[in-house]
C-alpha cells in the first residue's frame, strides 16, 4: 500500500477459510470473496460445509498424499496418518498440515487482521475499477464475526470499493444492520417459506430470518437468493409464497433463483463427513425459468443465477 | 456464413495435407537455365517460370482465387533453402507424430531428383559451411551443427532450413499503385542512375528483378482471368457463370492496375498475401490492418450500391478460406517447435488512425463476424485495444471469441505496442498504425525489413540448469564457460544470480555470430525482389529487401522461453536453500541429478512445488525475479546490431518448442521432472496458478513488455459457460481492459471445449487453473470429482457449436 491512501484501523481480527479472486457471480463486476467462516445453520445442501464450523478444520486431499508420512510424525493426538481419520481424536491443531509438503492436507480457517484482508482484496483493485466491482463477504455466515466483517467492509468502503455481503439473515437484527449500513449490495438468502421445514432443512426456524429481512429491505439494497433444492423447495406453491411476502416487502426485492448445484459434496468426504443429498437431480434451466416465471407472475422481479 | 463459404469450408477441412512437387521442380529447371545469370535476375526468373509453369485452379464456387499449390492444403517445396532434411525425412512425411503431408510415389520420385540437384548447392549449405569457418575451436566442439545448436542453449535452426519471412507488405499501397504503377517507379528509378555510381550496377540488376517479378505476377493473375473465362464457357449455371466472367475481369485488372471497388481490391491483396509466399517460405506473411486498407474500398462501394454488407462478409469469409488453403512442410526438427501447420498470417483489427482516432469500422465488425463463422485456423484474427476503443467493440471481440472457441481473436494493448515502436524509433503516426506480425511482433506495415535473419530459439531454463551446474551441460557434458561454483557450493543467492546471468550473457554472445551468417546467406543466395517492392523503401534504396539498411525498423525474433520456470527455481533455490533452509544445496543438487528418485526425492519435489512461490499468483516474491529474469535476456539480446540495421527484438514466444526445449532440459528447481515440457511463453508452469485470472494477468504484468520488442503471449483457458451471457461477457471485457490498464501486451484465450475438458479430467495437474462457470458461482475444474465433471463436459458439448 502506498503512504496518503487510507489505512485499514487496527482492529479485530477473524477466522477467514478462503479469499477467492475473479468471483463473477456475487454482486456487481469483478469481485474478491473473502469466506468468513463460521454458520449458524446447518444446511443439508450446504456447498460450503469448511465454513460451517466457527474452529479451524483439517481436510484431506488424498490424491495429494506422497505417504511420506511427515503428518504422523507431528501429529500431537497420534490421528494423523490413520485413514479413515477418527475425528473426536483431531486436536485441529494444524501441525501435520504445516508438514505435509504435498499439500495433502491444510487446515481451513487462518485467523487474519483486517490489514492482511485488505492486503488480499486491493490485489485486485485495477479488475474492480473497470468492472464496477468489489469485495463480497460470504462464509460461513459474515455476521457470525460482526465486528470483523464490518472492521473489513468499512476499510474497503474507505478505498473506494464496491461492498457486499452474502448472508443467511440468521443473526441479531442490529449486527445485521450496522453490516448492511457499509454495503452496496446484500444477497440475502431465503430457503424456505415454511419455518418447519425450514428448520429440518437448515436446523433453525425462519421467523428470525424473514423479520430481518423485512426490516432490512428499507434500509438496504437487497437482493434475496433463493437455492433452488429439487424436492425441498421448488414446489411452484412454495415459490409462490415465497414471491408473496416478498411483494410485501418495501421496496420490493429482486429475487434471483440459484440452481442447487452438488459441487460442494466431494468438500465432505474431504472432511470426513457425509453427504445427505447425493440423489438429489439438478434442476435444469428450462425447470429454473418456469419457477422465474411463477415468481415474476407475482409481480415480483425474478433471475435466475 | 453463405451456403457457398459453408461448402468451400466444409470441403476445406476434410482435405489431407499432400506435398507439391510443382514449385520444387519449374525452381529447379529454371535454376539449371540460368547459371550464368546475377542472383537477382536468376530469383526473378525463377519465380516468373514458376509463375508460368505451375497448375493453377479455381474450385466450385470460389469468389477470391490464386493458389500457392496443386491442391489446397498442399506445400510447395522451396529447395533451394534445404534439401538434406527433405530426402532424410521424405518417406516420414506421411506418418510422423504431427503435421503429417501425404505424398504420391510420383512426387518422391521427383522431389528426390530435384534434392540431387540442389544438395551442396543451399543456403543451409552456405550457412553451415561458413559457420564451421566462423566459430573459435572451443565453441565449435559444443556447437550441433545438425539442428544449429550451442550445447541445446541456443539455436537458430528455423533459420536455416526456411525462408526468412516474418514481414507485413504495404497493401495499402500496391493497392493503390497497381504492380504496372510499380514497375513505372522502378524503371524511373533505373533510368535516374549515375553509371558513374559504384553501387549503380548492383542497383540496375534488383530494378530489373523487380520488373521480371511483378511481370510474372501479372501474367500469373492473368492465368487466371483465362481460367474463368475457360470455366465460364462451360458452365451451365447462369449465376456461376456470371461469378466466373467477374473474377476474370478483376484478375484482368488487378493487381496490374490500381484497384477500384471492394472485390477487386481485395482480389489484389489475396495476390500479394500469396505471391510473396509463392517467392519464398518464409512464414508470418500477415495482411495486416485488412479492415483499415479494405475499407475506403468499401465504404464507397456501399456508398454506390455497388456492393453488400453481406457481398463483403462473403468476400472476407472467401479471403479467410484462401488464407487457410496455403501450407508449408518444414522439417521435424523444427516442426517440433511450431507444430499444428501454422502460417501466422495475422490479420489486424481495430486499433487507432494514424491521427489517433479509434479505427473501428463496420468492415471491422465484418472481419470478426467471417473470424466467427468459419472457425478456422487461419488467418490468425487479432484485435487491439487502446484507451479509447469501446466496450461495444470489445464486447463484439469477446463474442467472435467465444463463438470462435479456439482463441480468436487475441487481444493487444495499443498503450504498450505504440510505446514500445517509439522506443524503436518509429515515428508517431507509423506507431499508431502498428499491426501484429506473426505471433506478437509489432510492425508498421511496409516500414519494417523482414524480421527473422538470424533469429534464435534461446532455452531460458538450460541456462539455468547449466548455471546450477557450474557452466556444464549434464545432457553434454559440455562447459564452454565454466564457473568455480555450483548448486553444491553456492554461498547466497546472489552467488547463483550472478552465475545465471554470466551464462546467460556467454551464450547470448553468438547471437551476432549467427544472425550474420544467415543474413548474408540470405542475401547472397535467396534474394526476394517480389517481396523487396512490396514493401516501402526499397525501390528508392535500390537494394533487396534482405540487404537490409536503412530506413527500416528491422528487428529480429529472438525466442527466449522457460521465463516461469526459470523465475520460479529461482524463487524455490533462494527461499528453500538460503532464505529457510529447508535444503542444502547439496540434497538439492543430488535430487535434481537423480530426477527426484533418491529416498526424500519426491518430498524435495513437493517441497519445491508447494512451499515456495510460484510465477503466475500475483506474488511479488517470484514476480519480481521474472521480471529480473526477463529484463536480463532483454539487455543482453539489446546489445546487438543486426546485420541489415534496426535492432535484435527479443520475444517470451515459445510457440510450441516448449515441449522439445523441455525434453532437453533435467529436473529443474521449480519441481520440474526430467524431460517435462516448459512453461508455454510467458504464461505460467501449467497448474502451478492457483489464484485465478486475475492473479495471472497481474504477475504477467509486472513484466516490463514494452522493452519486449517483439512481444509477449499469455494463453489463458475459460470455460465457454464463464463467459455466457452478456453480464458476463461485460465483466470478461473489464478483465482485459484492467489487465490492459496493468500495461500487460497481449492476452489470448481458449474458450474451451469438451474434448479439452476430458483432456483436462485426464491430467488434471496440467489444468488445475481452470474455471468453469456452475450456474450460480465458479470453480475449479480440478476441485470438482469426477460424476461432475462428467455432467460439465456433456453440458459443455451442448454450449458451443
Amino acid at each position: 500500500m502506498t503512504s496518503g491512501e487510507p489505512g485499514p484501523a487496527a482492529g479485530p481480527t477473524g477466522t477467514v477459510f478462503s479469499i477467492e479472486r475473479y468471483a463473477v457471480h456475487d454482486g456487481a463486476g469483478i469481485r474478491t470473496m473473502v469466506y468468513l467462516k463460521g454458520c449458524p445453520l446447518r444446511c443439508v445442501w450446504c456447498a460450503n460445509p469448511e465454513g460451517q464450523d466457527a474452529d479451524a478444520e483439517l481436510i484431506r486431499f488424498p490424491e495429494r498424499c506422497i505417504a511420506c508420512d511427515g503428518c504422523a510424525a507431528v501429529c500431537a493426538s497420534g490421528a494423523a496418518g490413520i485413514e479413515p481419520m477418527p475425528e473426536a481424536v483431531c486436536a485441529r491443531c494444524g501441525r501435520c498440515a504445516a508438514a505435509c509438503p504435498a499439500d495433502a492436507r491444510k487446515l481451513f480457517g487462518r485467523e487474519m487482521t483486517v490489514a492482511a484482508v485488505m492486503e488480499e482484496v486491493l490485489k485486485d483493485r485495477a479488475f474492480y475499477r473497470r468492472s464496477g466491482g468489489g469485495v463480497t463477504l460470504s462464509g460461513g455466515e459474515p455476521a457470525a464475526q460482526p465486528a470483523f466483517a464490518h472492521a473489513v467492509l468499512s476499510a474497503c468502503r474507505a478505498h473506494g470499493l464496491d461492498t457486499a455481503i452474502e448472508t443467511c439473515g440468521y443473526a441479531a437484527f442490529a449486527q445485521l444492520a450496522l453490516l448492511a449500513a457499509e454495503c452496496d449490495e446484500v444477497l440475502f438468502d431465503l430457503k424456505h417459506m415454511d419455518s418447519d421445514t425450514h428448520r429440518r432443512l437448515t436446523g433453525v426456524g425462519n421467523e428470525l430470518i424473514l423479520e430481518n429481512v423485512r426490516r432490512l429491505t428499507p434500509m438496504a439494497a437487497v437482493r434475496i437468493r433463493v437455492p433452488v433444492i429439487p424436492g425441498y423447495n421448488d414446489g411452484a406453491d412454495h415459490l409462490a409464497a415465497l414471491a408473496g411476502f416478498a411483494r410485501c416487502l418495501a421496496p420490493v426485492p429482486e429475487i434471483e433463483l440459484l440452481p442447487y448445484h452438488n459441487y460442494g459434496s466431494a468438500k465432505y468426504a474431504r472432511a470426513g463427513r457425509v453427504y445427505a443429498l447425493s440423489d438429489v437431480a439438478l434442476p435444469t434451466a428450462e425447470q429454473m425459468h418456469a419457477l422465474a416465471a411463477v415468481v415474476q407472475a407475482a409481480g415480483v422481479p425474478c433471475s435466475v443465477g | 456464413m453463405t451456403a457457398r463459404t459453408e461448402r468451400l469450408r466444409e470441403d476445406l477441412l476434410t482435405i489431407v495435407p499432400t506435398v507439391c512437387p510443382d514449385r520444387a521442380t519449374l525452381l529447379t529447371a529454371s535454376w539449371q537455365d540460368t547459371e550464368g545469370e546475377p542472383i537477382l535476375i536468376r530469383r526473378a526468373l525463377g519465380l516468373a517460370h514458376i509463375l508460368r509453369g505451375m497448375r493453377i485452379w479455381i474450385r466450385p464456387g470460389e469468389l477470391v482465387v490464386g493458389n500457392q499449390a496443386s491442391a489446397p492444403r498442399a506445400a510447395p517445396l522451396f529447395p533451394e533453402y534445404a534439401v538434406r532434411w527433405l530426402r532424410d525425412e521424405l518417406d516420414a512425411l506421411p506418418t510422423r507424430p504431427t503435421d503429417q503431408f501425404q505424398i504420391s510415389g510420383q512426387t518422391a520420385a521427383a522431389v528426390r531428383q530435384v534434392c540431387d540437384y540442389w544438395a551442396g548447392r543451399t543456403h543451409q549449405d552456405r550457412v553451415q559451411a561458413v559457420t564451421r569457418r566462423s566459430l573459435p575451436p572451443t565453441l565449435a566442439t559444443a556447437f550441433d551443427f545438425r539442428l544449429s545448436s550451442l550445447n541445446q542453449v541456443i539455436n537458430n535452426l528455423g533459420r536455416q532450413s526456411t525462408g526468412d519471412g516474418h514481414v507485413i507488405v504495404n497493401h495499402e499501397q500496391v493497392l493503390r499503385t497497381g504492380f504496372r504503377g510499380l514497375i513505372a517507379e522502378a524503371r524511373r528509378c533505373a533510368d535516374g542512375l549515375d553509371m558513374a555510381d559504384p553501387d549503380s550496377v548492383g542497383r540496375r540488376l534488383f530494378y530489373q528483378a523487380v520488373e521480371i517479378s511483378l511481370e510474372a505476377g501479372i501474367a500469373f493473375a492473368e492465368r487466371f482471368a483465362t481460367l474463368a473465362e475457360e470455366q465460364a464457357r462451360t458452365e451451365v449455371d447462369p449465376a456461376r457463370q456470371s461469378e466466373l466472367m467477374t473474377i476474370a475481369a478483376t484478375c484482368r485488372r488487378v493487381p496490374a492496375e490500381p484497384a477500384r471497388t471492394f472485390r477487386e481490391a481485395i482480389q489484389a491483396s489475396w495476390f500479394i498475401q500469396l505471391l510473396v509466399q509463392i517467392e519464398s517460405n518464409g512464414h508470418s506473411i500477415g495482411p495486416g490492418r485488412l479492415d483499415q486498407f479494405l475499407f475506403p474500398y468499401y465504404a464507397a462501394d456501399l456508398a454506390v450500391g455497388r456492393l453488400t454488407r453481406e457481398q463483403a462478409l462473403e468476400l472476407v469469409e472467401c479471403y479467410w478460406l484462401k488464407c487457410s488453403e496455403l501450407n508449408k512442410v518444414r522439417e521435424w526438427a523444427y516442426t517440433e517447435f511450431m507444430s499444428g501447420y501454422p502460417l501466422f498470417q495475422t490479420v489486424t483489427l481495430g486499433g487507432q488512425t494514424r491521427d489517433g482516432r479509434d479505427a473501428v469500422n463496420d468492415l471491422t465488425s465484418v472481419c470478426l463476424e467471417a473470424t466467427a463463422n468459419l472457425k478456422l485456423v487461419q488467418p490468425t484474427v487479432v484485435v487491439r485495444v487502446h484507451s479509447g476503443s469501446s466496450d461495444e467493440h470489445l464486447l463484439e471481440a469477446a463474442r467472435c471469441l467465444v463463438r470462435h472457441g479456439g482463441g480468436m481473436p487475441g487481444f493487444f494493448n495499443d498503450e504498450v505496442g505504440i510505446p514500445l515502436l517509439l522506443r524503436l524509433g518509429v515515428s508517431l503516426e507509423d506507431a499508431r498504425d502498428w499491426s501484429v506480425m506473426g505471433c506478437s511482433e509489432p510492425q508498421v506495415a511496409g516500414q519494417f525489413n523482414t524480421g527473422t535473419g538470424g533469429g534464435s530459439h534461446i532455452n531460458l531454463l538450460k541456462v539455468l540448469e547449466i548455471a546450477l551446474n557450474g557452466g556444464t551441460n549434464p545432457n553434454t557434458g559440455l562447459a564452454p564457460w565454466p564457473e568455480d561454483r555450483d548448486l553444491r557450493s553456492f554461498r547466497s543467492f546472489d552467488e547463483l544470480w550472478g552465475v545465471f546471468r554470466r551464462q546467460l550473457s556467454q551464450y547470448l554472445s553468438i547471437l551476432p555470430v549467427l544472425d550474420n551468417i544467415t543474413s548474408h546467406a540470405y542475401a547472397d543466395l535467396t534474394p526476394t525482389p517480389f517481396l523487396s517492392a512490396m514493401v516501402n523503401h526499397r525501390l528508392a534504396v535500390g537494394k533487396d529487401i534482405s540487404q537490409g539498411g536503412p530506413p527500416n525498423h528491422h528487428s529480429i525474433v529472438q525466442h527466449g522461453y522457460g521465463l516461469a520456470n526459470v523465475a520460479n527455481g529461482l524463487a524455490a533455490v533462494r527461499r528453500l536453500v538460503f532464505d529457510e533452509q529447508k535444503l542444502t544445496g547439496s540434497e538439492l543438487a543430488s535430487a535434481l541429478a537423480s530426477n527426484f528418485a533418491g529416498p526424500h526425492g519426491e518430498e524435495i519435489r513437493q517441497l519445491l512445488l508447494n512451499r515456495a512461490p510460484k510465477f503466475g499468483n500475483d506474488d511479488d516474491a517470484v514476480d519480481a525475479l521474472a521480471r529480473d529474469v526477463a529484463s536480463a535476456y532483454v539487455s543482453e539480446v539489446a546489445k546487438y546490431r543486426p546485420l541489415r540495421g534496426g535492432v535484435v527484438g527479443p520475444s517470451t514466444q515459445s510457440l510450441t518448442a516448449n515441449v522439445p526445449a523441455g525434453a532437453k532440459v533435467g529436473a529443474t528447481p521449480d519441481g520440474r521432472r526430467t524431460g517435462e515440457p516448459l512453461a508455454d511463453n510467458n504464461s505460467p508452469t501449467a497448474g502451478t496458478d492457483l489464484g485465478g485470472p486475475t492473479a495471472v494477468l497481474k504477475s504477467v504484468a509486472k513484466l516490463d513488455h514494452t522493452l519486449i520488442s517483439n512481444g509477449t503471449i499469455l494463453n489463458l483457458k475459460f470455460h465457454p459457460s464463464a463467459l455466457a451471457g452478456e453480464g458476463r461477457l461485460r465483466k470478461f471485457v473489464a478483465m482485459i481492459r484492467s489487465f490492459f490498464d496493468l500495461k500487460g501486451f497481449q492476452v489470448q484465450f481458449n474458450v474451451i471445449s469438451a474434448d479439452m475438458l476430458r483432456e483436462a479430467q485426464a491430467h488434471p495437474e496440467q489444468y488445475r487453473n481452470l474455471v468453469v462457470k456452475v450456474a450460480g458461482y465458479s470453480a475449479l475444474f480440478s476441485s470438482l470429482d469426477r460424476k461432475l465433471q462428467d455432467q460439465l463436459i456433456a453440458r459443455t458439448a451442448h454450449d458451443i457449436r
